[in-house]
């Protein structure tokens, strides 16, 4: 009986080694790293936010990352809040930048489930794609297109989230959708990202979508004019840049 | 008639199988008949107001709220926060529930190391269960207005769940259904449930409860009146049946036409078998006279029958008279504002209709079956003659004393009169419920904790994005707050100011577009800004709560708004530069603004400004502009601004931190020096003074000067109205001058004197000559307190309408009926004579005339006249009879007065069954028209008669027989 379980176990693991069969954590580890492969970027990123009664506000922002985890966004319209900047540095310290009154305001660390100007993305979700470092991952189901994985939170990681279900595609580790659940197992958004295009050496979805199923919200990002690898600053990703730039 | 009775007679077989048929069919549909107590669905839909606020409960959930009240210890504990949260997030999934607020969900914008900060008061997956964090946040809420007195009482004890509910929802369902959530998601405490879905749900309960219990109390009573007049089955099983059936078949129509039971017509169904038992009684007692007279053997069918034609033939007019009136008297409720009070009159008329139909039908049709009553109990009965005896004494004291009677009336009617003016009206809710009920206990926290749990709304129609749009909405605000039992004003345009202060330190609407919109950015999406403004925010809502349902003192509050808009608010307002107004303008635009808002802090604060002639003549003085030198601390507060800024923030990029010491050290004293006197002589020693590497780049160092300079006006500004403050201060009162709040709240009506932008009226602007942003606003009152006022102006129209209506057609009925305009006169004279006590008794009681009670007169006319016709009718009968008229009246007091008594005793022992009822309108409906029973039953037997015989009784000679 025992040696027959060890058998098993043994002939289970050859058995993935040999088909080749990333684990789950792999996998989600490595779609990550195809969403931040790109050295640096740069986009004009509209965003449509569409309400319970289907009416759509547009808004307009020039969009930067360097690296993972350097990103800034400003807006351009709507015209009473063009100027406007986001900038999340490193170590989860963001920043906001609010012309009318020539102030930086920073962003304190505990709000960041609060919705990103109106969107449906909440500060988090606006922050780096880092889903394998804060969640544990189990391989649900596959098909030729995908697989599907489930994650749950890391111990000592707080989300606002229960858990996840991912799709990641096979075919370039693209992840395509992802499910929010809410902590009593309720499907609460859903993010599709679409368009997925290879622009160069990498992989990027022209079109983001959140949908906030219970308050029956969306926002839609799409993206233009992208460029990768312009080889930006870290000054650009700063305070003083931060307030400067028109 | 005599026609008519023939054919009954003929088609009596028939009639039953119809009518048979007709209840099982009614009887089936009434199984759908359900209660709507839902009072919007009341409210006349055409009403503009009523337009009104059905909107702003559509588009903002914002009429229909539900509270729920959780009392605990010490609310913030971990235990009870936990509860609370579990509850929102139940809630929050019931279908029908637009948006849950509560201490565990509730937008907090504070500052966090002088940053602000959106999020949530509480970290509702994170809830605390560390003491020290909890009496942290314990402290933080009560100190906030946004919470305290809105979300957690000022003692910590109750905390409020509020759930706005969608408008097209089923609200008492759904309020039903949240109290049955609460239960379950936090027993063991002390619940409390308010708000009007609430008031609903407790109101429907009682209602069924009432029914169920009153309803068999009412059919016994009539039995045992019945059977105490007829002494037996058939006299008790025929007047019965009529109610029965004619019940079944309103309500089972009312069904049919999908029409529901109201808080008003939940009395239907004990008011017909009150009435409808009226005809039958009638026409049996006709029937045992006739049959008694005639002494019609058991076996003589053909005389029976000749009997029942002839009783149907005489009684049937009269019967058939009295029930017109009656419906009458129910029909003139059709046009009432409350669409419940115009159905319950319909359909009570139409059940009456129904009665009336089966007593002339279906009743002599069952007595034509039936053989003749025994004889040997009735006439001489020994327990009869107690109220023959009575009949006899009254037809004597009548007869002889008539001049007495009259001149009794007389006094009556002087009293009456006297006392109408004390009459006085009342549509409060809350009014319905006995003292003793939860809902009161509920209502009464409310009020004492949270300023009450009537919210009333006020739209603002202007774009909800322009600072003076906000300006003028917070303005509003402050006024609501100067008003008796108006509390806690709230609109977007405290987001806005909340934000402000946290940000730059002052509890104002910043001055320009962009600022506003650069604070709206961190509310943008919150689910609050729903019931604050529209998804395009071209039309905003400001909400307040009202203490009071009275209807006096809501009256009062309506109308100060409603004057503050007309004078106070201006729908067109010109925005300015200011620096482009003539400076005597620009002062006093300024002064005058400044002077209101402090004028309204003033009242806000309970006081009143002592000497408003030096008040507006120092305002003029401090906002003259005057060389500022910053103070100590405030260069401190400079120096540390500076520092952060060139290390972290300035375009011009100075890497030593030394360096960036060394320059601002400089940049500092030269300020104190003078030598920085603006903003070029700061460029000036900026490149003097800056690394040589950073000089180059003028346009980083403009703009580097640019932004520091705007620093130290700022501080400048922020120090001219601090010792502006010092200034007005020193001309209030201790109370004042000591109250931190009054300190700021003039510190930031003060703020004006810096804004660039101010607003004046077209004329001021036309007469300056200067051109600007025209914004237009308009404010419109809403809310249930509002509706009331409608309902209340409404009340006393449809009244007196329904009144005139009622007297008038019975009038006319009975003067045709004599043929004689003074005959009719006096037959309708004892029931105006009713009404008149009525009123009088409700003026004396101290009875308010409400929902309920304000029907009362009409049904008094529709019911009350029936004794005077059935009185008349017969006196006229009997006269043309015997010729002579003291005699008739004899003989009409003896035999027709007796079957007043009993009809008005067994009606009016209906109605005195609703005093048990638990809802008080009902109650004092209830005696109220008992006692009008008896009013009408008693005049119809002595006043009548009296005035007959005064008058002389020509007027009811006989012109032939109908």
């Amino acid at each position: 009986m025992k040696r027959s379980l060890t058998l098993m176990i043994i002939l289970g693991l050859v058995g993935a080694i040999q088909a080749g069969q990333p684990s789950a954590q792999d996998i989600v580890a490595k779609s990550d790293s195809v969403i931040n492969a790109p050295k640096d970027q740069k986009a004009i990123m509209t965003m449509i936010l569409i309400d319970k009664k289907g009416n759509r506000k547009r808004r307009e922002a020039v969009f930067m990352q360097k690296g993972d985890d350097r990103r800034i966004l400003r807006f351009t319209k709507p015209a009473d809040q063009k100027g406007i900047a986001f900038l999340a540095l490193p170590g989860d310290v963001q920043y906001l930048y609010m012309p009318a009154f020539h102030k930086v305001r920073r962003i304190a660390s505990h709000i960041k489930n609060t919705k990103f100007a109106g969107t449906d993305f909440t500060y988090d979700d606006m922050s780096t794609s880092r889903l394998a470092e804060n969640y544990n991952a189990r391989l649900l189901q596959e098909d030729d297109q995908f697989w599907i994985l489930k994650l749950v939170p890391k111990p000592g990681v707080k989300k606002d989230y229960g858990h996840l279900k991912l799709w990641v595609r096979k075919d370039n580790y693209y992840q395509v959708k992802i499910e929010f659940y809410d902590r009593a197992g309720n499907l609460w958004k859903v993010m599709e990202r679409r368009q997925v295009v290879k622009i160069g050496k990498y992989w990027y979805a022209r079109e983001m979508e959140m949908r906030d199923l219970k308050e029956e919200h969306a926002t839609i990002m799409q993206s233009k004019d992208v460029q990768f690898d312009l080889g930006l600053s870290n000054k650009l990703f700063t305070r003083r840049y931060l307030r400067r730039a028109k | 008639m005599q026609r008519f009775a023939v054919v009954v007679l003929k088609f009596r077989i028939p009639i039953l199988i119809v009518t048979l048929i007709l209840t099982l069919f009614f009887g089936w549909q009434m199984r759908h008949l359900r209660v709507n107590s839902d009072l919007i669905t009341y409210l006349k839909p055409d009403d503009p107001a009523v337009q009104l606020f059905n909107r702003i409960g559509e588009e903002y959930a914002g009429t229909a709220m539900a509270m729920i009240g959780l009392e605990a210890e010490d609310v913030f504990t971990y235990d009870v926060l936990q509860t609370v949260n579990r509850l929102t997030e139940a809630l929050r999934q019931l279908p029908g529930v637009a948006t849950v607020t509560s201490l565990t969900d509730v937008l907090d914008i504070r500052s966090v190391d002088g940053d602000l900060e959106v999020g949530r008061l509480i970290d509702r997956h994170a809830i605390p269960s560390d003491p020290e964090e909890l009496r942290r946040i314990r402290d933080y809420a009560l100190s906030k207005d946004m919470y305290n007195g809105r979300l957690i009482s000022s003692d910590g004890r109750i905390t409020l769940i509020i759930a706005r509910l969608q408008q097209k929802a089923d609200k008492q369902a759904l309020a039903e259904k949240i109290q049955q959530v609460a239960r379950e998601q936090a027993p063991g405490y002390r619940l409390y449930f308010s708000g009007l879905p609430m008031q609903m749900v407790e109101i429907n309960d009682i209602i069924i409860r009432d029914m169920t219990r009153l309803v068999p109390v009412v059919v016994l009573v009539l039995i045992g009146m019945l059977y105490f007049s007829f002494r037996m089955l058939r006299g008790v099983a025929l007047p019965l049946l009529t109610v029965m059936i004619s019940t079944v078949w309103a309500l089972g129509l009312m069904s049919l036409l999908g029409y529901e039971l109201t808080i008003i017509s939940n009395i239907m169904p004990v008011l017909l078998i009150a009435i409808g038992s009226a005809y039958g009684i009638h026409m049996l007692a006709r029937y045992n006279e006739d049959m008694r007279r005639h002494n019609i053997n058991r076996h003589d069918t053909v005389g029976r029958w000749q009997s029942i034609r002839e009783s149907l033939a005489e009684v049937g007019v009269p019967i058939i008279l009295a029930g017109v009136t009656t419906l009458i008297g129910f029909f003139s409720f059709a046009g009432a504002y409350l669409t419940s009070v115009t159905q319950f009159g319909v359909f009570t008329g139409i059940g009456v209709a129904f009665a009336l139909l089966i007593s002339i039908t279906v009743v002599p049709a069952v007595l034509a079956m039936l053989p003749p009553p025994p004889t040997r109990r009735t006439a001489s009965g020994r327990e009869a003659n107690m109220l023959v005896h009575f009949l006899d004494w009254l037809a004597d004291f009548v007869l002889r004393r008539e001049g007495w009677i009259l001149a009794g009336s007389v006094v009556v009617i002087g009293l009456a009169v006297v006392g109408l003016p004390r009459l006085h009206r009342e549509v409060n809710l809350l009014e319905y419920f006995p003292r003793h009920t939860d809902i009161r206990r509920a209502e009464d926290m409310m009020r004492e904790h949270f300023g009450g749990s009537n919210p009333i709304q006020l739209v603002v129609q202007g774009d909800m994005k322009h600072p003076f749009v906000l300006k003028e909405a917070r303005e509003l605000e402050k006024f609501l707050e100067t008003l008796p039992d108006v509390s806690k004003p709230q609109s977007v345009a405290d987001l806005i100011c909340e934000m402000n202060r946290v940000m730059n330190g002052r509890y104002t609407v910043p001055d320009t577009r962009e600022g506003v919109a650069n604070l709206w950015f961190f509310i943008e999406g919150e689910s609050v800004l729903q019931q604050m403004v529209n998804p395009d925010a071209s039309e905003g809502i400001i909400q307040a709560n009202l203490a009071t349902m009275e209807m006096q003192r809501v009256r009062r509050v309506v109308r100060a708004i409603d004057r503050y808009f007309r004078t106070r608010a201006d729908s067109v307002r010109i925005v300015v530069r200011r620096d482009e107004l003539p400076l005597a303008l620009q002062r006093q635009v300024l002064a005058d603004g400044i002077y209101w808002l402090i004028a309204l802090d003033v009242a806000r604060h309970g006081a009143t400004v002592p000497d408003s002639a030096a008040l507006l003549k120092a305002i003029l003085q401090v906002i003259e502009p005057q060389d500022e030198r910053l103070s100590k601390t405030l260069i401190s507060e400079l120096r540390e601004k500076w520092l952060d800024f060139f290390l972290m923030e300035s375009p011009v990029e100075i890497d030593d931190d030394a360096e960036v010491e060394r320059l601002v050290g400089r940049l500092v004293r030269s300020l104190q020096a003078r030598q920085i006197k603006n903003e070029a002589a700061l460029s000036r020693a900026l490149r003097r003074w800056l690394p040589r590497d950073q000089r180059d780049d003028a346009g980083a160092v403009e703009e580097t000067a640019q932004i520091a300079w705007r620093m130290v006006q700022e501080l400048v500004q922020k120090q001219r109205v601090q010792r502006a403050v010092e200034r007005l201060l020193a001309l209030f009162p201790d109370s004042l001058k000591q109250n931190p709040d009054f300190r700021d709240d003039v510190r930031d009506d003060l703020w004006m004197m810096n804004e660039t932008y101010i607003a004046v009226s077209p004329d001021d602007a036309r007469r300056a000559g200067v051109d600007g942003e025209r914004v237009r606003l308009q404010f419109r009152q809403s809310g249930m307190p509002l509706i009331y006022t409608r309902l209340d102006d409404s009340l006393m129209r449809s009244q007196l309408q329904s009144l005139a209506i009622a007297l008038l057609l019975v009038t006319l009925i009975l003067m045709v009926q004599f043929r004689s305009l003074l005959a009719g006169l006096i037959a309708v004279s004892p029931i105006v004579l009713t009404v008149l006590m009525n009123f009088a008794l409700m003026a004396y009681l101290n009875v308010p005339l409400d929902n309920a009670t304000m029907m009362i007169a009409s049904i008094a006319i529709g019911i009350g006249i029936d004794y005077a016709i059935h009185f008349t009718s017969r006196f006229k009968m009997e006269f043309g009879r015997q010729g002579d008229g003291r005699q008739a009246l004899a003989t009409t007091l003896e035999t027709t007065g007796r079957a007043i008594l009993i009809n008005a005793l067994s009606v009016a022992s209906g109605f005195i069954i609703l005093v048990f009822a638990q809802l008080i309108p009902i109650r004092q409906f209830g005696w109220l028209t008992a006692s009008t029973m008896f009013f009408s039953a008693v005049g119809a037997m002595t006043f009548l008669p009296a005035l007959i015989l005064y008058s002389g009784d020509r007027h009811f000679r006989n012109h032939g027989n109908s």
